[in-house]
Parts: C-alpha cells; structure tokens; sequence
C-alpha cells in the first residue's frame, strides 16, 4: 500500500500526457453539457454592447493570431454576434499583421449570418503599427491615421466612417489578444473616458482585475470561459460552449494530479522519516 | 557628433509626449500647438516601425545567411528560413498586387494550411507542459505553499463550469465560481497592484535614464 501511495507521486510524463489528450479528444466526442455561471465582467461587455449607440462605431482591436485561436476567436464571434445583432456598427483593426485577417474571417460569417454588408455595418481598418504612439494619434484624428481600409477604399468613401473622425465617434474599444494593450487604458480611457473592454486569454487575466476593479475597464472575457458565458447571454451555442467542456476536464485533471502528486510526496516523506529512525534506533542498539 | 543627435532627438522626442500629455490643448484660450502635432509624429513612429521590421529582415538575413555560407552546424535550418520567409513574402505580394485563384490557393496553403496549424501546435503543446510541471511542481511543503496549492485548485475549477457542478449543492456563497471570483477580484487584485506599484516604479526609473541618454548600452560605436 505504501508502495503504491509513493507511485502516486511518480507518474511518467507520457502518461500524464497522454491523460491530457484523452480530457480533451472525449468530451469532443461525447457531448456533455454543464451549467455556466455567468460571472460580473462577462456581464459588464455584455451590458455595456447592449448600452451602446447606434450612431457610434465600436473599434475592435483583433490583436490575435494562430496560437491563441482557440480563445480569442470564439470571444471575437460572440461579441460580433451581438454587435450584428444589434446593429452596431464595427471597424476591426489589429496590432499584428495576422490579426486583421482572423478578424475578417469571422466578420465575414457572422456577416453572411445576419444578412449585414461590408462597408455599411462593418469594415477593416487592417494592421496599424506603432503601439502607444498609434493609438494617441487614432484618438486624436482617425482619417489622419488610417487613410484607407485593407481594401485600399479611403476611409470616407466607406458610408459607415463619414462623420467618424475621433475617439468621441466611438462608443467603445474592445481589445481581443493574448493579452490586450493597457495603453487603451493610459491613453484613451484615461484621458477621454472612452469605454474599454478586453477579452484575453484566461492566463494573463488575473492582471486585468485591478483594472476592473477601478472601473477603468468595463467588462472582460476571460478566455474561453468568457466566451462561453457570453454565448450563453446571447442564447447561443458556438465554439466557446464546445471548448468549455474539454478544458474543464483538463482543468479537472490537472487538480487531480496535484492531489496524488501530494499523496506520493507525503507517503514518500513518512517513509524517509521512518527509515531514518530505523537507521537511527538500529544505530542507538550498535551504540549501546 | 551622430551619438549627440541621437541623444537630442530622444529627449525632444520624449519631452514632446511628456508635455502633449500632462498640458491641456488650450491654456487661457491659447492652443499650445503640441496636439496638432499627434498625428504626424504618430504617423512618422509607424514608419520608423516599419522601419524596424525592415531592419530585422535585413539581420536575420545576414545571420542565416553567414551560417549556410561557413555550412555552420545546423545550416539546413537556415536554408528553411530563407525559404519560409521567401515563400510567404511572394504570396502576401501577390495576393495584394496580382490576386488570381492560384495564388488565393497558395496563399491559403502556407497560411491556413501551414502557419496556423504550427501556431496552434506550439501554443497547444504548453497545455501538456503546464500539466505535467503543476503534477511535478505543487507541492504542499510550506504553509505558503498550501496557500498557493489550495488558491490554484480553486481558482483552476471555479474558472469553469465543473467547478459549479461539483459545488451545486452547497449554499450560492461557497460554491466555486464564487469563491474564485473573490479570490481574484480581492486577494489577487490586492496583491497584483502591489506588485505593480514596484514594477512601474522601475519602469519609471528606467524611461528617465533612457530619455536622458544615461542608459548603457546607447552609445553609438
């Protein structure tokens, strides 16, 4: 029994990994259903879509690419779900080169979905380098930044940009990446009030809660989970509430792990202290 | 004489963002002329950025290309470079420039077919590494190491909803998504801005020597 309690700490890395992959490849395949609590920063992007004008454009910066596609992308076609719904009109931009055609991609579906035109309810503004200093001069005068959309159409012959000059044009900035840029907070949210929200991937978000905490931003999806939440706001079941499942199991897994990882290291443990008294006594009657 | 303009045109630079950022746009009805300037300096940072990822083409060309001229150890992976890179740059232009169904068909190989793939399999693989060093690594040895271990297990099941399915029939109030989200709205926020304060408090330390041209490692050689 003892034996086999140390084992517990001691599992070879192939057969955890291999574990992982079962968490994830079965409930893939077998559907199973959980109940999604809806947590307060999923509510709060939800709410603030829901507040939002409609003679304002909401700015989605898609800053994501390949590698964080399966949490930012079912954020990015929920939220475009609702913006469409709505009727809200979007422009997508991006930080990364990739990112403006993922952001497209989904546009484009969610597009053909609710019967809504590029151009008039959204467009691409496309890659627009520079970090800081980019986003201090699109807040101060946007046609001066981006002159043309990625189709190289100027952006006042796009109907849904004229009378779209600066930052107070638009009702909201929404921030989809592994990890959204802070400086929509230091240089737009702080200085014009302009709402922010971000929807990141679940890693990074622990950073982001003193942010919500001040208000400063307004809501956040916390990677698929955030997803899948506002999915289930929206009366919708997309990728996030199929994503949800397999990485709850392997969330579930990974806690089990710990727990025998800590049974093998403290049955392992008992036994080097009792051997050691073992040693010890066995010593104390050569002694004596 | 090149290492003082350098070192002028950082501090005016800097000092421009300083000032168009703590000066209002107009003091006593009187513009202060720095926030018409946003745009172009905004715009003349984009090319310099542009720039920058020429200048890290022209780098990485050099290096790669030394190590397939001397056939350095590992130069094959070199030539793979040369080719990736070649390859998705002639697509990307004419994609953008001659768009026609074959290249729309190449295109979509590399990127779709190739780049995303690899993207997500590199991201993908740490979900293996992350279950295997939390197996190897979370261990209750300390006091603070139990708090780490049992606010990790909380906050890994309370994210997702297992977490409330497990805790369903205990009372709202202690059930796991509940008592993850007070973990990381209180302690996690309390503790995260803590550890902020210390950071930026460096990183203003560090944008003054290298606004003022102090840091080592400026001087042009």
């Amino acid at each position: 029994m003892k034996e086999f309690l140390v084992k517990l700490g001691k599992i070879d890395r192939r057969v955890i990994y291999l574990l992982v992959i079962l968490a994830v490849v079965i409930p893939l395949i077998v559907k199973i259903r959980l109940p999604i609590f809806i947590s307060r920063e999923t509510n709060g992007v939800y709410t603030i879509i829901e507040h939002c004008p409609e003679d304002k454009i909401v700015l989605l910066d898609c800053t994501w690419d390949a590698g964080n596609r399966g949490e930012n992308w079912p954020q990015t076609e929920a939220v475009m779900v609702h913006l469409m719904r709505k009727g809200i009109k979007f422009a997508i931009m991006s930080r990364i080169p990739q990112g403006t055609g993922f952001g497209r991609e989904i546009a484009e579906k969610v597009a053909k979905k609710y019967g809504k035109k590029y151009g008039i309810d959204w467009c691409n503004l496309g890659y627009l380098p520079g970090e800081a200093a980019m986003i201090q001069a699109l807040a101060k005068d946007i046609k001066g930044v981006v002159k043309k959309d990625i189709k190289g159409t100027p952006l006042d012959s796009i109907p849904m940009m004229q009378g779209i000059e600066d930052i107070r044009d638009i009702s909201l900035i929404c921030g989809i990446a592994y990890w959204p840029s802070e400086d929509w907070l230091r240089f737009v949210q702080g200085v014009y009030g302009t709402n922010v929200a971000f929807c990141s991937s679940a890693i990074v978000s622990s950073a982001m809660y003193p942010f919500l905490d001040s208000g400063q931003l307004c809501g956040l999806l916390v990677g698929v989970r955030g997803a899948a939440e506002y999915e289930r706001l929206l009366g919708t079941e997309e990728l996030g509430t199929e994503l949800i499942v397999p990485q709850s199991m392997v969330h579930l897994l990974i806690v089990v792990l710990i727990v025998l990882a800590n049974i093998g290291f403290w049955a392992e443990r008992r036994e080097k202290k009792e051997e050691r008294r073992g040693i010890r006594d066995e010593g104390g009657e050569t002694g004596k | 004489m090149k290492e003082r303009v350098v070192k002028i045109i950082t501090l005016l630079g800097g000092l421009y963002y300083f000032l168009e950022f703590v000066l209002p746009q107009e003091i006593k009805g009187h513009t202060t002329y720095l926030s018409s300037f946003i745009v172009p300096m905004g715009n003349i940072l984009m090319v310099l950025w542009a720039f920058a990822v020429g200048l890290g083409l022209i780098n990485l060309s050099i290096t790669h290309g030394k190590k397939v001229k001397k056939l350095e150890p590992g130069w094959i992976y070199s030539i793979a470079f040369f080719i990736a890179m070649l390859a998705m740059m002639v697509t990307c232009f004419l994609d953008t420039y001659h768009p026609t169904s074959l290249v729309r068909q190449f295109y979509e190989i590399l990127f779709t077919r190739m780049y995303m793939p690899l993207g997500a399999t590199i991201f993908s693989l740490l979900a293996l590494f992350m279950a295997t060093s939390a197996y190897r690594a979370m261990r209750v040895r300390t006091f603070e190491a139990t708090v780490m271990v049992v606010s990790a297990c909380i906050i890994m099941l309370g994210q997702v909803p297992i977490g409330l399915w497990m805790t369903r029939t205990l009372p709202s109030c202690i059930q796991l998504p509940r008592v993850s989200a007070w973990l990381l709205w209180i302690a996690n926020t309390a503790a995260y801005r803590a550890v902020m304060f210390g950071i930026y408090m460096g990183m203003i330390a560090v944008a003054l020597r290298l606004w003022l041209s102090l840091e080592k490692g400026m001087e042009l050689r």
